[in-house]
């Protein structure tokens, strides 16, 4: 990769992310990068729902308030699509980027043919994080799972931390594809929805109608991923599904009560089989910036092998995009947490996924398709409806949607 | 001298609109820009919505079972805050009329939850509500009660926005009501209590019907502010659970900002606006806000 250079000393650039463990790993290494290219980065972090609506506002305005940010993997298909992050290619190109040590999957989000239009930081996977102090072995199956999760409940420890409003969006889908349902027929090009078929009504009555209604943490609906965090932390969940890059907040020894009594597992799987969700986030230009060429030497600066890596040791991202990283042997040590491979259940998850099922999550309605998802799941957690009228009513809304956004769906 | 007359009358009118034009231009351009995305799928992820379409996104919303919804959970919303804010504002009112010790420092503390930015009274509720952190603890724990988590429960929830809406905002009509009680003139009281009235005949036979234009006034204020309801749902709920506390505007709110379906959002938004306008007309056009002397 070409060195790095002060060309640009002097400029500030304005960062845009939101809040997971490897931004926060970045921030500290921030003065670094300003030493070695002069150039200042006002960094902003921010709770993901702030961050996505912000994102849409400063994306479609085109201010060029922002100068770099986060590609959330959701909003790729729909960003992309809009025109909104600008094509790397010939900053890869022209400053020698090592993009071939990146992992393909996390990057064929980012990818259109030739173009890439984000470089990936994390390639998420989805895992179970456990209490080993309460349980003997991890739950392997949806029933071992609601049934642990009854055993352990009390007022004191949740049998099961729900991620919150993030939660009903990213984890419902290991439950949906797990009972064998779907979000669409066969995406990119079929997108007939559906969510009112009975393998769908069966994973929302299971997962929002049992798990999360009855031994779901009091209030954690409301949670944000940092409230969900500080509740791992204080002990008061035994189990909890979601993205690598939340879950080690859970393994910080200066904040956690139950460091040392936890442990990584893959997620359950259902009678159709495991499927543990997968995203890719990355980092991308926006096309309204004015100052691309430096945005450029931070991104290649932050996703760089040196930076990654050093992210990775230092604080609790594990969750990397580069291969050389993944295969490191202090990586590899770090990780190993007692009893848990975790780089090898990360692989395992960017594996599996490689078989295609999260092609839904880039079709560019997904978004709005979720919203109403997450609002129908939401009505079965909190008892309003029944997993059968919320589904049915959502799927509904869902199709006369796709329609005025002008697929044929009928 | 007409001449020198219409010569004022054109310099006045000269002068004025520069100021004028600024002012049409920044109130109608935006509502002209509504009405007209309004008749558009404009989305802005697809720069070819913009297109005329119609009544179609009106007639969407009469379909849209989350959009009556909304209106449902809005109804429910101003009724429940407007009359607690009324009643409750009138008795504080009657309360800080009498002559108290303490009665200015009374009567200041009482508008603090007015004058706090709506965002932090948005804060503290929800950080009141949630079972991990309320100050409440303090008195639930020790006796082992378990409470209910106030803002994710569907009976709950709304309750929990009103009960916030009504702490801002009920001394804005005890305000209201404290003028007009210190306005009202001694004589029809000075002769009800000759003639023998208790003071419960005095307050519903000569207080109430002189209140009444106060009352209407500060119950339309309140009805058209509980329309903008939006920091404490932004904050406290998201709308949660479910929809089971998201008003029409919240709706609007995140088809524009969440899901950037602009075209939609202005069709919802219009209606609204339509709403309100008659609302007002119709309020305001009650006999009784007039100050007859009956």
């Amino acid at each position: 990769m070409a060195p790095f250079s002060k060309r640009f000393a002097g400029t500030t650039i304005r960062l845009s992310m939101f809040d997971t463990a490897f931004p926060r790993g970045l921030r500290g290494l921030v003065p670094e990068f300003t030493e070695l290219t002069g150039i200042n980065v006002d960094f902003e972090l921010l709770g993901f729902t702030v961050f996505l609506q912000r994102s849409d506002l400063e994306l479609s305005g085109g201010t060029g308030a922002v100068d770099a940010m986060t590609l959330v993997f959701a909003q790729s298909g729909r960003w992309i699509g809009a025109g909104w992050p600008e094509d790397l290619t010939p900053f890869i190109k022209g400053s020698n980027f090592d993009i071939d040590d990146l992992l393909p999957g996390p990057l064929a989000a980012m990818r259109r043919g030739e173009k890439i239009y984000g470089i990936p930081w994390l390639a998420d996977s989805q895992l179970m994080l456990y209490r080993k102090d309460l349980m003997s072995t991890p739950p392997d199956t949806f029933d071992e799972l609601l049934e642990t999760a009854k055993r352990i409940h009390s007022p004191s420890v949740a049998g099961y931390m729900p991620a919150g409003k993030a939660g009903l969006n990213w984890v419902f889908p290991t439950f949906l594809y797990g009972f064998g349902g779907k979000f669409f027929a066969n995406p990119p090009t079929d997108l007939r929805p559906e969510l009112g078929r009975p393998e769908a009504i069966q994973a929302a009555d299971y997962w929002a109608g049992r798990l999360l209604r009855n031994y779901g943490v009091p209030g954690s609906a409301n949670f944000e991923d940092t409230e969900g965090i500080a509740t791992m932390q204080q002990g008061r969940a035994a189990m909890w599904i979601h993205s690598l890059g939340q879950l080690t907040g859970a393994l910080d020894r200066q904040k956690s009560a139950v460091a040392d009594k936890v442990a990584f597992a893959a997620p359950p799987r259902g009678p159709a089989g495991r499927f543990p969700q997968v995203a890719s986030h990355g980092l991308m230009i926006p096309m309204a910036s004015k100052k691309k060429e430096a945005a450029w030497e931070f991104i290649r600066w932050a996703t760089s092998r040196e930076t990654m890596r050093r992210v990775a040791l230092d604080s609790q991202h594990a969750a990397v995009t580069r291969a050389s990283v993944l295969n490191d042997p202090e990586f590899k040590k770090k990780y190993r947490l007692a009893g848990s491979d975790v780089p090898a259940l990360h692989l395992a998850a960017l594996t599996a996924a490689g078989a295609g099922y999260m092609s839904y999550r880039t079709v560019p309605e997904f978004p709005a398709v979720t919203e109403r998802v997450v609002i129908a799941l939401s009505a079965t957690a909190s008892g309003q409806k029944s997993a059968a009228d919320a589904m049915t009513a959502a799927n509904g809304e869902i199709l006369r949607l796709l329609e005025r956004a002008g697929h044929k769906v009928r | 001298m007409t001449s020198h007359a219409a010569y004022r009358r054109r310099v006045v009118a000269i002068l004025l609109a520069p100021a004028l034009f600024v002012l049409i231009a920044v109130t109608a351009g935006p509502l002209l820009y509504l009405l007209v995305t309004s008749f558009t799928p404009l989305d802005l992820t697809r720069p070819d919505s913009f297109r005329f379409s119609g009544f179609d996104n009106y007639r969407e919303l009469l379909r849209d079972d989350r959009f009556w919804n909304s209106v449902g959970v809005q109804f429910r919303l101003s009724a429940a805050t407007v009359l607690a804010q009324l009643v409750l504002g009138l008795g504080l009112a009657l309360l800080l009329n009498r002559p108290l010790p303490f009665r200015e420092a009374l009567r200041t503390g009482f508008m603090v939850p007015m004058v706090l930015p709506p965002i932090i009274v948005a804060i503290i509720w929800k950080i009141w509500f949630t079972p991990l952190l309320t100050p409440l603890n303090v008195l639930t724990v020790p006796l082992g009660i378990v409470q209910p988590s106030w803002l994710t429960e569907p009976a709950l929830a709304l309750g929990t926005i009103v009960l916030a809406d009504v702490w801002e905002w009920t001394p804005f009509t005890t305000l209201i009501l404290l003028a007009a009680l210190q306005m009202m003139p001694d004589e029809p009281l000075e002769a009800a209590r000759v003639d023998g009235a208790s003071p419960w005949q005095q307050f519903l036979w000569i207080i109430l019907p002189l209140l009444r234009p106060a009352l209407m006034a500060a119950g339309l204020f309140r009805l058209i502010d509980s329309f903008k309801a939006f920091p404490l749902i932004f904050v406290m709920t998201g709308g949660g659970p479910g929809v089971a506390t998201e008003p029409t505007n919240y709706y609007a709110y995140t088809q524009a900002f969440n899901q950037t379906f602009i075209g939609y959002s202005s069709a919802m938004i219009v209606v609204m606006l339509m709403v309100t306008m008659a609302l007002s007309a119709l309020i305001l056009g009650l006999p009784g806000l007039q100050r007859d002397a009956d």
